[in-house]
C-alpha cells in the first residue's frame, strides 16, 4: 500500500531568486530592487527566462531582451524602489536547490523521497501520516516549512505517482488529498496534459477533440494505443494505479558519529572530557578504515537544562588522527558551561575527505623509517619528504588556529596594484588561492619594512621646491630632516577613485637616523607617514 | 666565504669612513655565522673563545675570533631594537629591527635547504610581521664597519659590533632568491600584554613542528620563564628563534643564547647637518651585548 505526496514548486528559479535577492537587501549598503528578472542566453542576447509577478504585473512576457523588458519598468518606479535584480538563469543552481529540498523532506517529513526535476518531489508518506495526527496535519506542516523557504508550492496526495503529478500541477486548489480508490474521479476533469505527455500528442489529441482525462478514458484502449503510441495507455494506467511506476528515491548519508548518553546528568568534567575522549578515538579508529580524514566536525554536549552546546572543529587538510583532533577539542571543551550537568556527547564528522596518505600521530614518528623530524635518512624520496613536512605544517596550522581563530594565521599574497596598501593582502589558511611571488612585472622602487595601517597624520614644514619638507611633526614629536628624496607620485585608478587621490611619496632622513616613508596629497595639503625602514 | 676584508686599524676605526665591505652579505654572515649557521653545541668549544684576553678592550682581530660566538641553531636569540640609542625620544614606540630579521630567516632558509631539511619561517606577532616586500628580497644588509669595543654607546658594553647597510640590489641577486616569502607564515596571537601567554603558547608549539627552521616573534614582556622555556624547546627543536624585544627590556633578564641591540646612526655620530635631496642607505649598529658560553667583556 502506497502513498504518495507530489510536491510541485510553482516557479522554483523565481522564488530562490527572491530568497538572494532578500539576502542580498539585507546587507549594509545595499539598495532596493524593484523586481527579479532572470534571463536566458540566445545567439548573445540576453531573453527574459523568467520573471517575478511583479514584472508580470508591468507586462514583462517571457522571451523580451532584457533591454526591452528593463525599458517597461516606469522611470517613477525605478527611482523608488530601484532598478530590477536581474540573474542568469541556472538549471544547476535550481538543481542543488531542489535537492537540498528533498534533504530536508527526508529529516522533517518522510524517509522516503524522490527528486521529480526540474521542480518537483515525491513523497512516500505511507505510514508517516501518524506521526503528525493526520495526512491533513502532514501536509500542513510541509506547506508551512515550504512557506518559510519562500516557495510557493502545490501537493497532492493519492495512490498514485501519475495521480498525484497530475493533481498537484492541475488541481484546482494547492492542496489535494484523494482517498483511496477516487483517482479516476479526482482525474477525470484535468486535462489530458496533466499526465505528463509530450506536448506534440497532448496537441493532437486536443485537435481531435480530446481534452479532459475524463474523455480520454472513455475511448478505445486498443485504439487510443494504436493512434498515439504506448505512452498515453502507459501513463493513464500509471495515473490509475494499474502500472506500476519505478522511482529512485534520494540517499541521505548519516554522517559517520559516535554518540554516549549518560544514565543522569553528570557534573564532572573530567568524565565528559573522558567521554569525548573516546568518542573521538572511536570516530577516527571509524575513519580510518574508511580511510577517509574529517575537514569539519562538531562535538555536542549537551547539558540537562540548557540548549545543546556545539563545538565545532575545522581543519586545513583532512586528518584521522584522533591524537590531533583530541588537541584542538581539548582546551574548546574546558570552557564549555555544564550547567546542571551533561546527558549526551556526540560527535559529528559534518565533513569528510579521502585521506591521501597513511596518518600517524602529530609531529610524532613516521613509522617507516624516517625520524621525528619527518626526514627521511637516505634515499632520493623527496616528495615523500615533502609530503610529511607539509602534513606536519598543516597539523601546525590547525593546532595554531584551533586555539587562535582560523584568520590569525595567515600568508601574503601579491596584487597586482601600485597602491602600497594593496600590494599584498592575506590569505588565511583554507583559502584556495595559491601563494605566489608577485606577477607584477614592474621592478619596485625601494619600499619600508613596516606599514603604518591607516597611515598616520604628520605635519610637514618649511617645504622645499620639490615639496619635501625640512622639519616633520610626527606621534608629537618634531624630526628634523636630514635628506629626502622624492616625490614618488602614486595615484589609485580613475575608476576605483571618485576623488582623484594623488600621493607623493618622500622617503625621508631624519637627524636621529630613522627613515621614514611619507606621502603629502597635493590636492589638500594632508601630510601622512605610512612606513618606515627599520 | 671568508672574504679577505683589511683588518681596520685604530685610525679608519675612529674616522668610520663610509668603507663597503667588498662582498655584501657574505662579510656579514661571517660576522654572524662564521660562513654557516653552527649546529647546537658548537659555540661552547670553538677556539678562540675562551676567557677574554688581559686587554679589556680587544683588538679588532680577536673580537673576529670571537665571532662563532654568534648565531646558532638551537637558541633564543634576542634583539633589541631599533630606538635611538640615546634617550632623545623616550616616548616613542619600538620598532623591530625587520629589515636584519628578515636577513637573518632569509639565511636560515637558505642553509636549512642546502642542509635538506626543513624551511618553514614562522613570525609570531602582528609588531614582527614586515611588509611583504621585504620577504621577496631586493635589498640586502652589508656590513660596514666593525667596531671596537671602546668606542661605547650608552650601553656599557659589548662583545662585538658593527654597523650594517641597506642595499638596493636587482631581485635576483637578492639572498636565497626571495624564497622567504614562499615559506613564510604569519601568525597573529593577539597583542598587548594579556596575550603574552598566548604568545608563549604560539612559538612553544610552533617549535615543536619539525617542520618549522626558524621563527621570528614578539618577544616584548617575556619573562625570565619564559625565555628559559623557549631556549629549552628551541635546543632540542634545533630550530632558529629571533626575538624582537623593545629597547626598554635591555635590563630585563633572560636565558637567551645571544642578546644584540640594534640602534639607529644618529647625525652626531655622522657629523652631517645640512638637509640635502637625495637618499642614502639606511645603517644600524648592532651590538652583540652577550653571548652564552663566552665571557663577557667588561
Amino acid at each position: 500500500m502506497k502513498r504518495v505526496l507530489a510536491v510541485h514548486i510553482e516557479s522554483l528559479s523565481i522564488d530562490l531568486a527572491q530568497r538572494r535577492r532578500a539576502r542580498a537587501g539585507r546587507r549594509p549598503g545595499a539598495g532596493p530592487t524593484s523586481c527579479v528578472l532572470l534571463t536566458r542566453t540566445a545567439a548573445g542576447r540576453s531573453l527574459i527566462g523568467a520573471r517575478c509577478n511583479e514584472a508580470a504585473r508591468r507586462g514583462v512576457r517571457l522571451g523580451l531582451t532584457l533591454a526591452e523588458a528593463e525599458a517597461l519598468i516606469d522611470p517613477r518606479v525605478r527611482a523608488k524602489s530601484g532598478a530590477p535584480w536581474v540573474e542568469e538563469v541556472s538549471e544547476e543552481r535550481d538543481g542543488r536547490a531542489l535537492h537540498a529540498l528533498g534533504l530536508w523532506c527526508i529529516r522533517n517529513v518522510s524517509p522516503i523521497v524522490a527528486l521529480d526535476p526540474p521542480d518537483g518531489l515525491l513523497l512516500d508518506i505511507a505510514g508517516t501520516e501518524r506521526l503528525f495526527g493526520s495526512e491533513e496535519a502532514l501536509c500542513r506542516t510541509l506547506l508551512k516549512g515550504m512557506h518559510r523557504f519562500g516557495l510557493g508550492v502545490r501537493i497532492a496526495v493519492t495512490d498514485t505517482i501519475g495521480a498525484a503529478c497530475a493533481l498537484s500541477r492541475f488541481g484546482r486548489t494547492p492542496r489535494n488529498i484523494v482517498e483511496t480508490g477516487l483517482e479516476e474521479d479526482a482525474l477525470a476533469p484535468l486535462p489530458v496534459e496533466a499526465l505528463r505527455l509530450p506536448r506534440a500528442t497532448a496537441e493532437r489529441l486536443a485537435e481531435l477533440g480530446v481534452h479532459s482525462i475524463h474523455q480520454l478514458t472513455q475511448l478505445d484502449r486498443n485504439r487510443v494505443a494504436a493512434r498515439f503510441g504506448g505512452d498515453v495507455a502507459l501513463r493513464l494506467d500509471q495515473a490509475l494505479g494499474r502500472a506500476f511506476e519505478p522511482v529512485t528515491p534520494l540517499v541521505y548519508e548519516t554522517p559517520p558519529q559516535a554518540e554516549r548518553s549518560f544514565e543522569g546528568p553528570v557534573k564532572s568534567l573530567e568524565a565528559i572530557t573522558q567521554t569525548a575522549e573516546a568518542l573521538v578515538n572511536e570516530l577516527a579508529a571509524e575513519l580510518t578504515r574508511a580511510r577517509r580524514g574529517l575537514t569539519e566536525a562538531v562535538l555536542v554536549i549537551a547539558p540537562s537544562d540548557l540548549p545543546p552546546r556545539q563545538i565545532p572543529l575545522a581543519l586545513a587538510r583532512p586528518s584521522a588522527d584522533a591524537r590531533h583532533l583530541w588537541n584542538m577539542l581539548k582546551p574548546k571543551i574546558e570552557t564549555v558551561h555544564l550547567g546542571f550537568g551533561v546527558e549526551r556527547v556526540r560527535f559529528t564528522a559534518v565533513r569528510t575527505a579521502r585521506l591521501p596518505t597513511r596518518q600517524s600521530t602529530a609531529f610524532g614518528d613516521c613509522g617507516d623509517g624516517r625520524d621525528s623530524r619527518g626526514l627521511v635518512d637516505e634515499g632520493p624520496k623527496g616528495s615523500a619528504k615533502k609530503r610529511i613536512l607539509d602534513r606536519h605544517l598543516g597539523e601546525l596550522i590547525d593546532v595554531l588556529s584551533a586555539r587562535l581563530g582560523r584568520d590569525k594565521i595567515v600568508t601574503p599574497v601579491a596584487e597586482a596594484t601600485h597602491l602600497p596598501e594593496n600590494t599584498y593582502t592575506w590569505r588565511s589558511q583554507g583559502d584556495p588561492r595559491p601563494a605566489q611571488r608577485p606577477a607584477n612585472p614592474h621592478i619596485l622602487p625601494p619600499r619600508p619594512s613596516r606599514l603604518f595601517q591607516p597611515p598616520e597624520t604628520a605635519t610637514f614644514d618649511a617645504l622645499t621646491p620639490t615639496g619635501a619638507p625640512r622639519r616633520v611633526r610626527w606621534r608629537g614629536l618634531a624630526y628634523r630632516i636630514r635628506r629626502a628624496q622624492g616625490p614618488e607620485r602614486i595615484a589609485r585608478p580613475w575608476w576605483e577613485d571618485s576623488q582623484h587621490t594623488v600621493r607623493d611619496y618622500f622617503r625621508l632622513e631624519t637627524a636621529c637616523g630613522r627613515t621614514l616613508w611619507t606621502y603629502r596629497q597635493p590636492k589638500d595639503g594632508r601630510a601622512f607617514v605610512h612606513g618606515e625602514w627599520s | 666565504m671568508p672574504s679577505a676584508r683589511p683588518a681596520p686599524t685604530p685610525e679608519n676605526t675612529l674616522q668610520r669612513p663610509r668603507r663597503a665591505v667588498s662582498s655584501g652579505w657574505a662579510s656579514l654572515d661571517q660576522a654572524l655565522f662564521a660562513g654557516a649557521l653552527l649546529p647546537r653545541g658548537a659555540d661552547l668549544n670553538l677556539p678562540g673563545l675562551g676567557p677574554a684576553g688581559p686587554d679589556d678592550a680587544p683588538s679588532a682581530g680577536s673580537l673576529k675570533r670571537g665571532a662563532p660566538s654568534g648565531l646558532v641553531r638551537g637558541g633564543v636569540h634576542e634583539w633589541f631594537g631599533t630606538g635611538a640609542h640615546q634617550e632623545a625620544h623616550a616616548g616613542e614606540a619600538w620598532a623591530p629591527p625587520q629589515f636584519l630579521l628578515g636577513h637573518l630567516a632569509a639565511r636560515a632558509v637558505q642553509e636549512a635547504s642546502e642542509r635538506g631539511a626543513p624551511t618553514h619561517v614562522l613570525w609570531i606577532g602582528r609588531s614582527v610581521w614586515p611588509y611583504p616586500r621585504t620577504l621577496n628580497g631586493g635589498v640586502d644588509l652589508a656590513e660596514v664597519d666593525r667596531l671596537p669595543s671602546s668606542q661605547r654607546n650608552s650601553l656599557s658594553s659589548f662583545l662585538m659590533g658593527f654597523d650594517l647597510e641597506l642595499r638596493e640590489v636587482p631581485e635576483r641577486f637578492s639572498l636565497a632568491g626571495g624564497a622567504l616569502f614562499e615559506h613564510s607564515l604569519f601568525v597573529d596571537p593577539g597583542s598587548g600584554a594579556a596575550q603574552t601567554g598566548q604568545r608563549l603558547w604560539a612559538i612553544d608549539t610552533a617549535l615543536r613542528c619539525p617542520s618549522v627552521t626558524a621563527i621570528v616573534a614578539d618577544g616584548s614582556g617575556l619573562p625570565m620563564a619564559g625565555t628559559r622555556r623557549l631556549q629549552l624547546a628551541a635546543a632540542a627543536a634545533d630550530a632558529l628563534v629571533l626575538l624582537a624585544r623593545p629597547p626598554a627590556e635591555v635590563g630585563e633578564i633572560s636565558a637567551a643564547t645571544t642578546r644584540w641591540t640594534v640602534t639607529r646612526i644618529q647625525d652626531e655620530d655622522t657629523g652631517a647637518t645640512d638637509f640635502a635631496n637625495g637618499a642614502e642607505a639606511p645603517r644600524w649598529r648592532v651590538e652583540l651585548l652577550r653571548a652564552k658560553g663566552s665571557q663577557g667583556i667588561r
